[in-house]
């Protein structure tokens, strides 16, 4: 069967209703676009933020700081088992009441005069508190943040009242997913850095498989992009909601060199890179809807700057944040089994170095392409049909926080 | 020998290679940006010769992960280098990734680091 059966004669962009020609660099470029969007999308939308399994007892908590939304969240599993979460301001002058990442904590206590708040956000302790003038600790719980989990992941949205619940805003990714084991991989091997590019830059890096033989050819190149595909067509594309997912392919033909050869006999699984390993069937209905026998994966892009890279043994957890329109905040996390002994946590080490060459690839591109539509030179970058993951990311930014100005 | 720079019984031959068990991926990682194609191929050969890095694997494989006696955990942070090296011998042949950014701009967070 054709990779390109289930397409047909009809482009995927036509299935997702949208257009085919170039879209404006602007939405990279422009500083006031960039306002709109920090206003009208980051400050609305539902945001992933963390891992349940991270909030595993009453206590525990991690901080996320989003400084371009002037936000620091404290999330926190409460002592009733709630996940709570909370601007991380202290509700007398304003300090930054948890200083620490992420703990355990019976309250959660303001270093500047000492005032004290429970898990719930109430305020327990006002020291010095007869000093004060009529003040109701009741009215001084720390603001709280909406939140809201699916499956291992915890989401937060800024806005006062959410336009959808967090369900509403996924659509069918809820059902789509049901039966996937996220909260299994709860060993993250993860990476960051700073960027010198818009956030969408480094996310539309990772939304379209076209590249991978030209820019990854001694990396992901060999194991993705076949003589038979060499543009490594996925053989599906979804999209629901602001949401889009692909199926990832892999090269059937690949000969792994003698490392990853000697990492596979461990029975760990491997990365993004031909090698499937027999004997875990995950098969949620969104993973590998066509069928295909090259599949290795499901990609899905979840508005706005979360992927998810689901194989059968682990999954790849990417997000970006804004610091400035031509500024991001870069994560990436290999999300495995916790490693039970040397050999599984070697075998971890060989396949994460193989996902670490291959991104530090594609960063290589990201600020020269930034500065490069900065220059004006052109006004615009066209798509071909299996970018349409990049194209239905500027469809929905522009839904929220407008269209992208004429440059 | 100092103590501190033991491996296990068995594993002479890669006494060498020593100063390559090195404890967090970052540390591992800086050091193989500052030597050469030819010290890591070697280091390399000599760590996939005959299989050495799983025989290495199994005899760490003896004990809890983070309970290791400290000539297994050096071995084993000597294979961790193995893996490290991996990239630059199997996928470029040399150093620097001609289409690469430094790995000074995605580096591990802490928390994976120290793993």
């Amino acid at each position: 069967m054709s990779i390109d059966a289930e397409r047909g004669s009809l482009p995927w962009t036509d299935r997702d209703g949208l257009g085919s020609g170039p879209i404006s660099v602007s939405g990279y470029t422009s500083p006031d676009y960039y306002q709109s969007e920090i206003e009208r999308l980051w400050k609305k939308t539902w945001l992933d933020v963390g891992r349940v399994h991270q909030l595993a007892n009453p206590g525990d908590y991690f901080v996320k700081d989003l400084p371009a939304l002037n936000a620091s969240i404290l999330v926190a599993r409460a002592k009733d088992g709630s996940i709570r979460a909370f601007h991380n301001i202290c509700t007398h002058r304003c300090n930054r009441v948890v200083q620490q990442d992420r703990g355990n904590a019976k309250a959660f206590t303001c270093n500047f005069h000492g005032w004290s708040y429970r898990l719930d956000g109430t305020l327990a302790v006002i020291t010095d508190e007869s000093n004060f003038f009529d003040i109701d600790k009741a009215d001084y719980g720390l603001a709280p943040v909406h939140v809201d989990t699916w499956e291992d992941f915890v989401f937060i949205n800024l806005a006062t009242e959410p336009a959808e619940t967090l369900t509403e805003y996924l659509g069918d990714l809820v059902t789509g997913m049901s039966g996937y084991p996220f909260e299994e991989f709860t060993h993250e091997i993860a990476w960051a850095g700073d960027l010198q590019c818009n956030w969408k830059l480094i996310q539309d890096a990772f939304l379209e498989a076209y590249h991978v033989g030209t820019l990854h050819p001694q990396s992901a190149g060999p194991a993705n992009a076949s003589p038979q595909n060499p543009y490594a067509h996925p053989p599906h594309f979804g999209f629901t909601k602001y949401h889009s997912t692909s199926s990832v392919v892999a090269n059937l033909g690949y000969l792994p060199p003698p490392m990853q050869m000697m990492a596979m006999t461990t029975g760990v699984a491997s990365v993004a890179d031909g090698i499937r390993l027999a004997g875990n069937s995950v098969s949620p209905p969104m993973m590998n809807p066509a069928g295909a026998p090259e599949w290795q994966a499901e990609l899905f892009a979840i508005f706005p700057s979360t992927i998810l890279i689901c194989l059968s043994d682990f999954f790849l957890h990417f997000n970006c944040r804004p610091l400035a329109v031509d500024r991001c905040r870069f994560e990436i996390k290999q999300c495995v089994r916790p490693p039970r002994n040397a050999s599984e946590r070697w075998a971890h080490e060989v396949s994460a170095g193989s996902l670490y060459a291959t991104v530090l690839e594609d960063i290589s591109t990201v600020e020269r392409i930034q500065s490069n539509m900065a220059s004006g030179v052109r006004k615009a970058m066209v798509l071909q049909d299996y970018e349409v993951q990049i194209r239905n990311t500027h469809h929905w930014c522009q839904q929220f926080a407008g269209a992208y100005p004429e440059v | 020998m100092a103590t501190e720079d033991t491996l296990p019984a068995g594993f002479e031959d890669l006494l060498p290679y020593v100063s390559w068990a090195l404890p967090t991926q970052s540390a591992r990682s800086d050091k193989k940006m500052q030597s050469s194609i030819e010290e890591v191929t070697a280091f390399y050969d000599a760590g996939m010769r005959d299989g050495r890095v799983m025989d290495a694997l199994r005899h760490c494989d003896q004990y809890p992960l983070d309970d290791m006696p400290a000539d297994a955990r050096r071995l084993f942070h000597l294979t961790l280098s193995i893996a490290e090296v991996r990239p630059q011998v199997e996928m470029y042949g040399q150093i620097d990734p001609p289409n690469a950014v430094s790995p000074s701009r995605l580096r591990m967070t802490p928390e994976s680091d120290a793993r």
